[in-house]
C-alpha cells in the first residue's frame, strides 16, 4: 500500500492565517478527486469568531469525499455532514477521535489529536483508510507534534510581529533552526533525555566529556544552549537532536539561532537525525489591534507589499500571499511531495525515513 | 481499590491554588498519591519533576489572562518533547477553562467552573466519568400537589361556596360559541387522525361555522391570518436538525440548590415557534422546571383557532394544533408545560386542544380575563366554568392568576377574585394554583408599602392566603413586575431577589422573567433568559434554608388583606349576581383601573335542553 503524506500549517502566533492557507490548499488540491485527502488539527479551529478578540475568524469548508479525523463534539456542532467510519478510541478534551468521510459538504469544526503519539496513530488509521495526504491544522503556541508530518508550512504575519524587521529576523531565525543539517553520530556516542535543569546539565557536562557525540531524545532549553555557548570545551563535540522542532522550541527563535550559531563557531555542531521539508511560508498582513478606549480589538494591517518584500527576501522558502495568490503554487510543491515519496517507494521499495 | 496513582500538581499561578489542593484533596481521599508542587515554578522544572518523580498524571491550574495560553502551550510542547507526554496525561483547570481551549492548549482535560471533583477523580483514575444523576434524571415536577385545599377560615369558606355555587348553576344554563367550538374540538378533532393528515370533514363542518369570518375563511378558503405565514420546508427541515443535534449534549440541571421548591418556569411566546423552541431548550440548559406558552392578544379577541406550522412577527405565538405539537415535542420529558388560556375568546377550546396535544397545565381566570385582559365578563365567565370541566377531564391543573392588580386594582380584591376562581375549580375537581404577583404594583406605589423594601407586602401575601386555604402558590408572573429596568444586570438581580424571597416564603413555583423582557422591544434575547436563571441560581446558592425575617408589619398588612377579601366576598354575596358585582366593579372598580372588557360581550345564551 502507498504510505500517506502529511503535511502540518504552523502559525507563529494567532491570527496569522493558518485558516486560510488551510482553506486555499484544500481547494487547490480538491481539483484532483483520485486524491483521497483528510483534514485534522493538533488543535481547535473552524469557530466563527476568535474567542480572545471577539472578531470574526474565517470558517474551514470541507467537500463531499473528503476524510477528517475530528473530535465527537466537532460533529455535533458543525453544519457539514460525515460518515463516521471507525471510533479510534482516542480520548481528548473534545471527545474521542472519530474518522468520518464527509457525505454533505459544510463548515467544520476541527478538534483532533492533540499530542505527538495520537497524531501518530491517527495518521495510521487515515492510512488503513486509503487517504493519501492528510493535512494538519496546527495550534497555538505548540508544533511539536508536526515531528510526525513529512513537511510543513510555515504561516507568519502581522499577528506574530508588526515591527517588519522583527518579523523578518524571527522568521529567518524560525527557517534557520528548522533547516539545520542531518548529521549522524561520530565516535563515541553520548545519550541523554533533556536538559531543562541545571542537574541535567551537570550531567551532560560529565559525559560530554568523555564523548565525541551526544544524543538528546529529548530537548534542551535555549538557557543551556547559551551555557554551552561558554563551555570551550565542547569544541568538537557534535550535538544531535531526533528532529529540528525539538531545536525551535528550545527558546524564543531568534536568541536560539543566535546561540547556534556561536557553537556552529566553537566547532560544536548541532545537527538533526531527520530534516523536515518547508514546503513554504505564507503570510498575513492582518492582525487584531486593541483599542484601548472601547477595551475591545479592531481589524488592522501592515503594507501587504512591504510584508511580502520582506519575508520573501529572508530566506529562501518560497513566500505565499495565498489572498493575493492563491494556492495553486503551494499545493503544487504538496503534490511535488506525494511525488517524491511515490518515486522513492518505487525505486528503493521503502518508504523514506527522512524528507 | 482501584490502581493508586501518583499524581502531580502544579499551580502555574502566583496565587491561585486552592482549587488545585481542593482537588489534592479529594484525591488523596480516594487513596492517590499527590505531589503538590509550589506555586508558579518554572515549566522546565515542573516537566523534570513529573519525569524524576513518574508520575501517572500532572494536573496544572492557572488562571487564563494576557500571555497564558502561550505558556500552557508551551507546557505542552516541552512535556511532549521530553517524553513526558508519552506516559502521562496532563490536565489543566482555572476559571476560563473549557473544552475548546484545552485542546487547542494541547491538554488531554480541561476543568472549568463547575467541575465537580468526582470528575476530576474520574480523569485521574482513567475511567468515564457519570454526571451526577441530579443532572440528568430530572423528574417533572407537580406544582399541585401537597396541599389539602382545606379552608382555615371559615366564614371566608363559607362566602366563597355560596358565590360558587351560584356560578356554576347560573353557568350551567348558558352557552357561547367559545363553548361550543371548545365541545366540537373535545369530540370531533382526532389527534391520530391530524398526525397523519386526514381530513376530519365532519370537525371542520361543524366547527367553520363557529368561528369569526377570518378563521372560517382558513377553513374553507386555506386563507392563513394575514398577520402570520407559514414556515417553509426548509424552516421546518431546520428544526430537525436542530432539535436533533440539541438531544446529542442536552442537559436539564437543577436550579435549586438544597431545596426542592420553588419549581421555576420561563415565559416565551416570540412569535415565532422556532426561536420560542430555541429559547425553551435555553431555558431547560440551565435550569427552568416550566415554560409557559404566551399567545398574542389577537389571538385571545379572535373567535376561533388557525392550524398550521405559522409564525409572525408580534409577541406571542398563536397558538394552533401544529405549533404545539412542535414546541410540546421539543420539551425534556422533565419539563413541565403550561398552556395560558385565562383571557380570551378560545378559553375553553384552548384548554382542550392543550389537553389533547399533552400540555400539563393551563391557566384559567375569568375575574382577571375579564377586568383586566378585555374579554366581557358575562362570556369568559361562561367559558371559563366550561374550561374548568374541561381541565378536569384532561387533568390539568391551572393557576389563577392576578394580574388585574397591574392595572391598579388593590390586592385584596384581586385575591378576593382568585379565590372565588378556585372555590368553582374545586367545587369541578380541579386543581387550582394561586398566583398571587410579587410585583411593585400600582396599589404599592401609591400607599407606599414598598417604600422601604420589597419583602414585607409579598410576605403579607403569602401568610394572608395560607391563613385562607392550604393550597398551592405560585406567584408570578412573572415575579418582580415593575421592578424591573432595561438594566439587564438590575433586572437579573431583582428577579433573584424575589425568587429567594419565594424559596424563603416556601412556595410551590414561581414565574420568572428574561432579563429584557420588560424593554426588549421586540423578541427577547436568548441570553437574557440566561441572565435570569443563572442569577436565580446563584439566590438559592447564596440563601439556602435561610430565611429573611419580614417585619411585624408583614403580619399587620396580611391581616388587613385578610379583611379586605373577606369585605369584598361579602359584597359579592351580597350582590348575588357574580357577573352584575364583575361590571359594577366589586372585584376592581374603573377607579381602580379595571375596566370591564368589550370582546365577546353580547355571545352569551341560554342553553338548550
Amino acid at each position: 500500500m502507498m504510505r500517506q503524506v502529511a503535511i502540518g500549517i504552523a502559525g507563529t502566533a494567532k491570527n496569522t492565517g493558518k485558516t486560510t492557507t488551510l482553506s486555499s490548499l484544500m481547494d487547490a488540491l480538491n481539483t484532483d478527486s483520485s486524491l483521497r485527502i483528510a483534514l485534522t488539527s493538533i488543535g481547535y479551529d473552524g469557530e466563527s469568531f476568535d474567542n480572545v478578540t471577539g472578531l470574526p475568524k474565517p470558517r474551514i469548508t470541507v467537500r463531499e469525499g473528503m476524510y477528517a479525523a475530528v473530535a465527537e463534539r466537532c460533529m455535533m456542532f458543525s453544519r457539514a455532514q460525515l460518515e463516521v467510519l471507525e471510533d479510534t478510541g482516542i480520548h481528548t478534551p473534545m471527545g474521542n477521535i472519530l474518522i468520518g468521510r464527509v457525505v454533505r459538504s459544510g463548515k467544520l469544526i476541527i478538534s483532533g489529536p492533540n499530542k505527538r503519539k495520537d497524531l501518530r496513530a491517527v495518521l495510521d488509521c487515515l492510512e488503513t483508510h486509503g487517504v493519501r495526504l492528510t493535512i494538519i491544522d496546527g495550534a497555538l503556541g505548540r508544533i511539536l507534534p508536526f515531528v510526525e508530518t513529512d513537511g510543513i508550512i510555515v504561516a507568519t504575519g502581522a499577528s506574530r510581529f508588526t515591527d517588519l524587521n522583527l518579523l523578518s529576523a524571527d522568521t529567518r531565525a524560525i527557517l534557520h533552526i528548522l533547516g539545520r543539517p542531518v548529521l549522524n553520530e561520530l565516535g563515541k556516542v553520548a545519550d541523554l533525555g533533556s536538559l531543562l535543569t541545571d542537574r541535567a546539565y551537570s550531567e551532560f557536562l560529565l559525559k560530554a566529556n568523555d564523548a565525541r557525540t551526544v544524543r538528546f531524545s529529548g530537548i534542551v532549553i535555549q538557557k543551556y544552549f547559551a551555557a554551552m555557548a561558554n563551555e570551550p570545551g565542547l569544541a568538537g563535540k557534535r550535538l544531535l537532536f531526533t528532529d529540528p522542532l525539538k531545536l525551535l522550541i528550545s527558546g524564543m527563535p531568534q536568541e536560539t539561532d543566535e546561540t547556534l550559531s556561536v557553537l556552529d563557531q566553537m566547532s560544536v555542531e548541532v545537527g538533526v537525525g531527520r530534516s523536515l521539508r518547508i514546503l513554504g511560508m505564507t503570510i498575513n498582513p492582518y492582525y487584531p489591534r486593541y483599542r484601548v478606549n472601547r477595551q475591545d480589538y479592531e481589524p488592522a494591517y501592515v503594507d501587504r507589499d512591504a510584508l511580502f518584500d520582506a519575508l520573501s527576501q529572508c530566506s529562501d522558502v518560497p513566500c505565499f500571499d495565498i489572498l493575493r495568490q492563491g494556492a495553486s503554487a503551494l499545493a503544487g510543491s504538496v503534490l511535488s511531495l506525494l511525488e517524491d515519496r511515490a518515486e522513492h517507494l518505487r525505486t528503493t521499495g521503502s518508504c523514506p525515513s527522512i524528507c | 481499590m482501584k490502581d493508586r496513582k501518583r499524581v502531580l500538581l502544579a499551580p502555574i499561578d502566583p496565587v491561585h491554588d486552592i482549587g488545585l489542593k481542593m482537588v489534592g484533596r479529594s484525591l488523596s481521599e480516594a487513596g492517590h498519591e499527590i505531589i503538590l508542587l509550589a506555586p508558579d515554578l518554572p515549566l522546565e522544572e515542573i516537566v523534570q519533576t513529573a519525569l524524576d518523580k513518574h508520575v501517572d498524571v500532572v494536573l496544572l491550574s492557572r488562571t487564563v489572562g494576557y500571555g497564558v495560553a502561550e505558556l500552557l502551550s508551551r507546557f505542552n510542547d516541552l512535556a511532549d518533547a521530553a517524553g513526558l507526554r508519552d506516559q502521562v496525561k496532563i490536565g489543566i483547570g482555572g476559571m476560563a477553562i473549557r473544552p475548546e481551549l484545552a485542546q487547542e492548549l494541547g491538554f488531554d482535560a480541561g476543568f472549568g467552573p463547575g467541575t465537580t471533583m468526582e470528575e476530576s477523580l474520574a480523569f485521574v483514575e482513567g475511567r468515564p466519568y457519570e454526571k451526577d444523576v441530579r443532572l440528568t434524571q430530572k423528574q417533572r415536577p407537580c406544582v399541585a400537589q401537597g396541599h389539602s385545599y382545606e379552608y382555615l377560615n371559615d366564614r371566608i369558606r363559607g362566602l366563597l361556596e355560596v358565590i360558587a355555587s351560584r356560578i356554576a348553576a347560573w353557568a350551567e344554563e348558558r352557552t357561547s360559541p367559545g363553548v361550543e367550538r371548545a365541545r366540537v374540538r373535545d369530540e370531533l378533532w382526532d389527534m391520530d387522525k391530524w398526525r397523519s393528515g386526514e381530513k376530519m370533514a365532519e370537525f371542520e363542518a361543524a366547527y367553520a361555522p363557529l368561528c369569526e369570518a377570518l378563521v372560517r375563511s382558513y377553513y374553507q378558503k386555506g386563507v392563513l391570518h394575514p398577520k402570520t405565514r407559514r414556515f417553509t420546508a426548509e424552516e421546518a427541515d431546520s428544526l430537525n436538525t436542530f432539535l436533533t443535534r440539541t438531544a446529542l449534549f442536552m442537559n436539564t440541571p437543577r436550579i435549586q440548590h438544597t431545596l426542592e421548591k420553588p419549581i421555576i418556569f420561563n415565559q416565551y411566546g416570540t412569535g415565532c415557534p422556532i426561536m420560542d423552541i430555541t429559547h425553551i431548550k435555553v431555558s431547560e440548559a440551565w435550569g427552568a422546571d416550566g415554560v409557559v406558552h404566551f399567545d398574542p392578544s389577537w389571538g385571545a379577541r379572535t373567535e376561533g383557532l388557525f392550524d398550521g406550522f405559522i409564525t409572525h412577527s408580534e409577541d406571542g405565538t398563536v397558538i394552533t394544533p401544529d405549533n404545539l405539537f412542535h414546541i410540546h415535542r421539543s420539551l425534556e420529558p422533565s419539563t413541565l408545560w403550561q398552556v395560558r388560556a385565562h383571557r380570551g375568546l378560545n378559553t375553553p377550546e384552548t384548554v382542550v386542544l392543550a389537553g389533547k396535544i399533552g400540555a400539563h397545565m393551563t391557566k384559567i381566570n375569568f375575574c382577571y380575563g375579564s377586568l383586566g385582559a378585555g374579554t366581557d365578563p358575562e362570556r369568559l365567565t361562561v367559558d371559563a366554568y366550561y374550561a374548568m370541566k374541561y381541565a378536569k377531564k384532561y387533568d390539568l391543573p391551572f393557576d389563577v392568576v392576578t394580574n388585574e392588580e397591574l392595572c391598579g386594582v388593590p390586592a385584596y380584591k384581586a385575591f378576593a377574585g382568585m379565590l372565588i376562581v378556585a372555590q368553582l375549580a374545586r367545587s369541578l375537581g380541579c386543581r387550582p394554583v394561586l398566583q398571587p404577583l410579587f410585583c411593585y404594583s400600582p396599589e404599592v406605589m401609591i400607599s407606599k408599602q414598598m417604600e422601604d423594601n420589597y419583602i414585607d407586602f409579598n410576605a403579607a401575601k403569602i401568610i394572608a392566603l395560607r391563613s385562607i386555604i392550604d393550597a398551592p402558590i405560585w406567584p408570578g408572573a412573572p415575579i418582580a413586575f415593575l421592578t424591573q429596568t432595561e438594566d439587564r444586570v438590575q433586572s437579573s438581580a431583582a428577579t433573584a431577589f424575589h425568587a429567594s424571597l419565594s424559596a424563603m416564603l416556601g412556595v410551590d413555583a414561581i414565574s420568572i422573567a428574561s432579563s429584557d423582557e420588560a424593554y426588549s422591544g421586540g423578541p427577547i434575547t436568548v441570553s437574557s433568559k440566561v441572565d435570569t436563571l443563572r442569577a436565580v441560581a446563584e439566590g438559592f446558592r447564596f440563601h439556602g434554608r435561610s430565611k429573611f425575617m419580614p417585619s411585624e408589619t408583614a403580619t399587620r398588612w396580611a391581616e388587613d388583606i385578610v379583611r379586605g377579601i373577606e369585605s369584598v366576598l361579602a359584597s359579592v354575596a351580597e350582590k348575588g349576581n357574580f357577573v352584575s358585582a364583575l361590571y359594577e366593579g366589586i372585584l376592581g372598580s374603573r377607579e381602580d383601573g379595571a375596566y370591564p372588557g368589550r370582546a365577546g360581550a353580547h355571545t352569551v345564551s341560554k342553553r338548550s335542553t
